[in-house]
């Protein structure tokens, strides 16, 4: 899950990355078809002897490995920006004042609720977190359940733990969404003799 | 024999003593107040006590107080565990009343600031055994 900041960046990247494709290969097109467009043609062949006198000068090759090096370094944070996790640590409850704070751990509160949410028949097992997906707060519930699980209990059950989050936190801009997983294959249960 | 009939009396051989804050400066440690806040804490209903054992001896876990006292103030942070699904906002509001009652009636300590943190939540119902 990425932040709508890199989302913004990456959309504006692909398109200028588009844009500049589109250019070269339209600017292909023309040289390959030989035409006059705007009173202008381009030349059939092409002289590298002024770019082998700029790389034979050594204050323009340090200035483009500075440019390389620079370029490497946004790279690094932008496939950083991919990998990280908005994951949100504390929530701020309402009471939060001159007379105190009032703030709760995210992942605490979602553990319980995750805990609840598997204590119900046919869910094997339930995690929680809380993230901010594009500027939304959104408490995650990614659980497991059984492949004969009843599909309607679950789902209900789904619901009232969700509700009990919305009391427990009190905050009406918090989002729920409850993930569900199937099992490839059934427990193996014990068994009482 | 001593002439006891010409003895002052008692009351009036001892000078009357000087106001209290002339007889001595009263400090009340930072520990003191944490002490008492962290039990204040537990008090509440739907507060868990998480510690147990060792943990109780060496006052770790949860409810947990850390003050400062300047003066006759204190700042105190206090964090605690509370049961699912105990609504946490009234909970944190029930916290702070009490442990700045509590403080400022048993240490004598005004309390100027409680920050709350609802640092865990317990989930007391334990899954039902499947078993065939």
């Amino acid at each position: 899950m990425v932040s709508r900041t890199t989302l913004l960046v990456d959309r504006l990247a692909t398109l200028v990355l588009v844009a500049l494709l589109a250019a070269a290969g339209l600017a292909g097109l023309w040289w390959w078809s030989g035409r006059e467009v705007s009173g202008s043609t381009l030349p059939g062949t092409s002289r590298t002897m002024r770019v082998a006198d700029a790389l034979g000068n050594t204050g323009l090759a340090w200035g483009i490995a500075a440019v390389a090096v620079v370029v490497a370094l946004v790279a690094l944070r932008w496939i950083l920006a991919h990998l990280t996790r908005p994951t949100v640590s504390r929530l701020r409850l309402e009471g939060s004042g001159d007379a105190g704070r009032s703030e709760a751990l995210a992942g605490k509160v979602l553990a319980a609720a995750a805990d609840a949410f598997a204590a119900t028949e046919g869910v094997r097992s339930a995690r929680g977190s809380v993230v901010r997906d594009r500027g939304e707060l959104v408490a995650r519930i990614d659980a497991t359940i059984e492949p004969e699980a009843d599909l309607t209990h679950v789902a209900q059950r789904a619901d009232e733990v969700s509700a009990q989050l919305h009391d427990v936190l009190g905050r009406d801009d918090l989002r729920a969404a409850v993930r569900l997983r199937v099992a490839a294959r059934g427990r193996a249960l014990s068994r009482v003799h | 024999m001593a002439d006891t009939a010409t003895l002052p009396p008692v009351a009036q051989e001892r000078a009357p003593l000087p106001a209290p804050e002339d007889r001595g400066r009263t400090t009340i440690a930072d520990g003191v107040v944490s002490r008492v806040a962290s039990i204040a804490a537990s008090e509440i209903e739907a507060v868990v006590d998480t510690r147990k054992g060792w943990t109780k001896l060496v006052r770790k876990g949860l409810p947990h107080a850390e003050a400062t006292v300047a003066g006759e103030t204190s700042s105190i942070t206090v964090e605690v565990a509370a049961t699912w699904p105990t609504p946490l906002a009234p909970l944190v509001e029930r916290v702070r009343a009490h442990v700045s009652e509590r403080v400022d009636t048993l240490v004598g300590v005004t309390v100027s600031r409680v920050d709350v943190t609802v640092a865990d939540v317990v989930h007391l119902d334990t899954p039902p055994r499947r078993v065939v």
